[in-house]
């Protein structure tokens, strides 16, 4: 069934269709927003508040006929200025612990490097402005369009293009600053 | 060396450019190393930001967001049901007076219409006989009496 479908049984209150969009929907949107808090925790509570505001909002969500994931965009849009809001609230406190501290299993060599090299990769990512960490997130990450990300944030596509190439920029600044790039 | 604008570059690596540019590009790329490193050096970051898993979402979190999903649409279906009930029951209200509004003006309309055209009709006719009783002796009464007493007799 079509996310459209979903979307006008959950504004009926089907609780089938909850479940079919959190299915569709709720993995990429918690990595979403882990990606831009940096904490797993965090991303599961903001993603508990955004389905809970996916329901109350329903109702004022229209299709948009000249994108193609017009839902997706929406939803994401949700997550987005939300995590914004989180992270504004707990500016200069921010967290830069990227690896999942949960696992007491010592780790094989090759799993090792790999949790280190995300975590770093994860700290340069929280030194980008927070505009730059968005827009590469939902390019790379996300693969949504440049309208859609637009729609999104609200901002031009012109200024998604230029933020998109400053973050890859800073982001090869950063990293050759590291090391971790020839 | 001319360079293509940076924008161009972005929008070849995004696979965003028309058939003829992209043409253009990938030329330009076969003979520009500076262009095809930073090309390369977008492709690096690329793989390393997406090679970055995220941790799944735990079971707790999940049960958590499935079960207050369930209790906030339960509480939105009553929602909905108290104010379809409302809803139904002003109907009901506006109906009855409808109804009620409906039968009460038409049968004293039609009872005042009848009303005034018989005492119309009444009126009219107690009007014309009221004229005919009223000029007739009047007007004989004092022809015959002014012309009598001022009419010299013959032989006077």
């Amino acid at each position: 069934m079509s996310d459209e479908t979903w979307v006008a049984q959950l504004k009926e209150g089907s609780e089938e269709a909850f479940q079919a969009l959190y299915q569709t929907y709720a993995p990429d949107l918690h990595r979403h927003l882990f990606y831009l808090l940096g904490d797993a925790q965090e991303a599961e509570d903001l993603l508990h508040e955004v389905m809970m505001l996916m329901i109350q909002k329903i109702g004022f969500y229209t299709p948009r006929p000249e994108m193609k994931n017009s839902f997706k965009a929406w939803l994401y849009r949700l997550s987005t200025h939300r995590a914004i809001d989180e992270i504004r609230k707990r500016k200069g406190k921010m967290t830069t612990e990227w690896t999942d501290v949960s696992d007491s299993e010592p780790l094989q060599d090759e799993l090792y490097e790999k949790r280190e090299q995300e975590g770093l990769i994860g700290e340069l990512l929280l030194q980008l402005p927070l505009m730059q960490r968005m827009v590469l997130g939902l390019r790379v990450n996300d693969d949504l369009s440049y309208l859609e990300i637009s729609a999104i944030l609200g901002k031009d596509v012109n200024t998604i293009k230029q933020s998109l190439f400053h973050a890859r920029k800073k982001m090869k600044e950063l990293l050759l600053a590291q090391g971790a790039m020839a | 060396m001319k360079h293509p604008p940076l924008e161009i570059l972005q929008d070849y690596f995004e696979n965003a450019l028309v058939l003829s540019q992209e043409k253009r590009v990938k030329e330009h790329l076969l003979v520009c190393d500076q262009c095809s490193k930073m090309m390369a050096d977008f492709a690096v970051i690329e793989t390393k930001v997406l090679n970055r898993s995220a941790p799944a979402i735990s079971a707790q979190a999940q049960q958590r967001i499935f079960a207050d999903a369930k209790k906030m649409l339960a509480q939105r279906g009553q929602q909905k049901l108290a104010q379809i009930e409302r809803q139904e029951k002003m109907k009901e209200f506006f109906h009855e007076w409808q109804e009620k509004l409906s039968f009460d003006w038409r049968v004293p309309a039609l009872q005042f219409a009848s009303l005034s055209l018989v005492l119309a009709v009444v009126v009219a006719v107690e009007t014309n006989q009221t004229e005919e009783t009223t000029y007739q002796p009047i007007s004989t009464d004092v022809q015959v009496s002014t012309y009598q007493d001022v009419t010299p007799q013959e032989g006077e």
